[in-house]
């Protein structure tokens, strides 16, 4: 009698379950065992393809891969395995893969794991796994990190073709070492994927897409340099984003992210550039969110006046110079402790950072440099551009917070630092953007466009921005934040009593006394005005003064009675 | 496989079940230890295997069942509070050396453990004991597999079959 064969006769699920934890290559040579071993790998929750990465290797799995379709193509085999094809831009011009389908329920029901477990890995590792067990057999959870040092960088990798992966059973997938294209992280097409994981790879793609997604690690990975990479995870929970190259990515909104990991280098998520450097709002609701940024580049960032991005600046006369040191009038009177107190935090590790020109302009005008802090200030940082019920809508509207231009030509406006009450605050963003945009005569008409085309746009821009230094300082420096918040209260208050007198009698309050809380705003520090006379008091008795010249908005636009 | 029990209620922080194997010997275990198996959680969920009565498992010996047992034990703590979140780096090696060592056992050994681990739903044990035998398999020849899993010899039938496939397979082999 001969020795019985053990392992033949266990039950079903159990040896596809066993060669889930080999590679393809080996998974596939036990076909040849018994007649019993004949289609068991083809039934396997896993496919893992590990090879070396140099050409050698890459060639040798695309060889492997080719077969493997060749055995499908001949039908030799039920339908488990759907194919993806893989080029590797060294040796072999194409070859494809195959993910790993659990097949039937059946079988998944069979792999006893869990209900459908199936891993599809694709890790290239210097060393040969036959080694040892530790490259990638270790234990699954634990050895995620002991798994990098076993991969490199090279310049030869495998692309993943333009190609959409779908599988129904798919739930975990690991990408290391690979160039994916376009199109192959449009994973809609996986409905129980939860976890995706990228090292080490050359992301080309346009769109990360899965709507079962969990969890997302891209880690150590090469974005493209020419467009933000859309990501749209509206089930994301946990996102770590460790040291990738490239363009940040635009994140969509994540309802249920809870934990937001991001390490990156400085250009791709806060840089200088207000379209690139924003920190996705989507980032924001996360409970645990790490960031790891230079202070210097939160600073710089902070002084970032999104709005200004589409708008020419220009070198700053004297009276500008004067003028744009206003800015900071909440703080600058009565707070001017937490004002500068707030820009030295801010930029306690930027000390050049003062120094910062600034260099912004529309596409059509010319570039000019400006000093940072010579910028005009068009930025909500009150609360009721961006937080609920601070305030009652005035004209018997919803209460709602104002974050688009139609709030905004609904919003009636209020005696600014030079005493101008524009008809709305409409009016006031395009007036206030006007002063600064000030340019020489021949870019009048353009100018006067980009004020009129572009502003709408803004508004959502900057009350994102606001929304986001909220956020930002909340977590950085919670004292500023707490003391702001608290001014804030105090204005919002005031605003509202504000506004029930301006309805009651149709103009603004005539004496700044009368509502201490908007003080500093009404009353601001006596500066030089554009024709060089100074002003003493502008908040007191000079409210509704003329606009200083021809061309500012306010005067060509009727105001309401 | 579980008989069905009578509730007890009895959900103490200590609470221990019996467990029956099929040679009729007893185990007393934590309540916890053994609802790693997805198979006997519901029972005891249910307070089944309190008491005097014990859990009756037919298709697992004693020799088996106290080998499942100690390794249910040695990882009761770690799925208990969810695994990694509250594990140390020590703790995790240290169960890892436990891993090593408690697959390291003859082969019968590890075919009952498999059975027991897939009757009883144990997923770690599963993994564990699969882990195992694809380490025996991985990078060897087809023969070496075969007599390192301990096949029969081939008949000249499916040599001539093995043979064939051999040449079909090629590719693999490269």
């Amino acid at each position: 009698m001969a020795k019985i064969d053990r392992i033949s006769i266990l039950p079903n699920g159990v040896r596809e379950h066993i060669l889930s934890f080999l590679t393809a290559q080996d998974a596939v040579r036990t076909t040849v065992l018994a007649r019993r071993w004949r289609d068991v790998w083809t039934r396997s929750p896993s496919l893992r393809f590990i090879g070396d990465m140099d050409r050698e290797s890459v060639g040798r799995i695309s060889n492997f891969v080719d077969h493997l379709l060749d055995v499908r193509l001949r039908g030799a085999f039920p339908a488990p395995w759907i194919p993806v094809r893989l080029t590797s831009i060294c040796s072999t011009p194409s070859a494809t893969i195959w993910t790993g389908k659990t097949g039937t329920k059946a079988a998944a029901k069979c792999c006893f794991v869990s209900s459908a477990m199936s891993i599809w890995s694709l890790w290239p590792t210097r060393r040969r796994s036959t080694g040892g067990s530790s490259a990638w057999c270790a234990h699954e959870s634990a050895s995620a990190c002991d798994r990098i040092d076993h991969i490199y960088r090279d310049h030869s990798i495998l692309g993943l073709a333009d190609q959409r992966l779908v599988t129904e059973h798919l739930i975990q997938l690991e990408l290391a070492g690979v160039r994916m294209f376009d199109g192959f992280l449009d994973l809609s097409r996986c409905p129980a994927l939860l976890e995706l994981k990228i090292e080490n790879c050359l992301v080309t793609a346009e769109k990360i897409q899965c709507p079962s997604l969990r969890h997302l690690s891209i880690i150590d990975s090469n974005f493209s340099s020419g467009y933000h990479t859309k990501v749209s995870l509206p089930g994301l929970i946990t996102l770590r984003w460790i040291q990738c190259s490239g363009m940040a990515p635009l994140l969509e909104p994540m309802q249920s992210l809870t934990t937001a990991i991001v390490t990156s280098e400085l250009t791709s998520w806060l840089s200088e550039d207000p379209v690139d450097g924003m920190l996705p709002y989507a980032l924001l609701d996360a409970t645990e969110l790490k960031l790891s940024v230079p202070r210097d580049m939160i600073r710089y960032s902070k002084t970032t006046v999104f709005i200004f991005y589409f708008f020419a600046v220009h070198e700053s006369s004297e009276q500008e110079e004067q003028q744009q040191q206003s800015e900071e009038v909440p703080f600058a009177h009565g707070l001017d402790k937490v004002g500068s107190g707030e820009e030295e935090a801010l930029g306690a590790s930027g000390s050049g950072g003062l120094q910062t020109m600034w260099q912004r302009g529309p596409p059509q005008l010319p570039k000019r440099l400006i000093l940072v802090e010579k910028r005009p200030l068009v930025r909500p940082t009150w609360k009721k551009f961006f937080v609920q019920e601070t305030l009652p809508w005035p004209f018997g509207m919803n209460q709602e917070p104002a974050y688009t231009w139609e709030h905004y030509k609904h919003f009636p406006d209020f005696p600014d630092r030079e005493g101008r009450v524009f008809a709305t605050l409409v009016y006031w963003v395009v007036g206030e953007l006007w002063d600064f945009f000030r340019v020489e005569p021949e870019y009048m008409e353009q100018a006067r466009n980009q004020a009129y085309n572009t502003c709408p746009k803004l508004i959502t821009d900057m009350i994102y921005e606001a929304q986001l230094w909220d956020k930002m300082e909340a977590k950085l420096e919670p004292k500023i934040h707490e003391e702001r918040l608290r001014w804030e209260g105090i204005m919002a208050q005031q605003m509202s009593a504000m506004f029930t007198y301006m309805q009651s009698t149709g103009a603004p309050p005539l004496h700044p006394g009368l509502f201490p809380g908007l003080h500093p705003f009404l009353v601001p520090p006596p500066y030089v005005t554009p024709q060089g006379t100074p002003n003493q008091s502008v908040g007191s008795n000079n409210l509704t003064t003329s606009p200083p010249n021809a061309w500012s908005p306010w005067h060509t636009h009727p105001r309401p009675s | 496989m579980a008989a069905p029990e009578s509730g007890d209620g009895n959900n103490g922080a200590a609470r221990m079940v019996t467990l029956i194997s099929s040679d009729n010997t007893r185990f007393e275990v934590e309540a916890a230890a053994a609802s790693l198996s997805q198979t006997l959680q519901l029972t005891i969920l249910d307070g089944g295997g309190g008491g005097g009565d014990g859990i009756p498992l037919p298709n697992v010996d004693s020799a088996t069942l106290s080998k499942v047992l100690e390794y249910c034990i040695k990882h009761a703590p770690a799925a208990a509070n969810g695994g990694a979140p509250n594990a140390t780096a020590v703790d995790r090696a240290e169960l890892e050396r436990f891993d090593n060592e408690f697959v390291n056992i003859d082969q019968s050994v590890l075919y009952s453990l498999i059975m027991a681990a897939h009757n009883l739903e144990i997923e770690g044990l599963q993994s564990l004991v699969a882990k195992k035998v694809a380490d025996m398999i991985k990078g060897k020849s087809p023969m070496e597999i075969r007599r390192t899993l301990g096949f029969p010899d081939p008949t000249p039938e499916e040599q001539a079959e093995m043979n064939a496939h051999m040449l079909e397979y090629g590719w693999a082999y490269e």
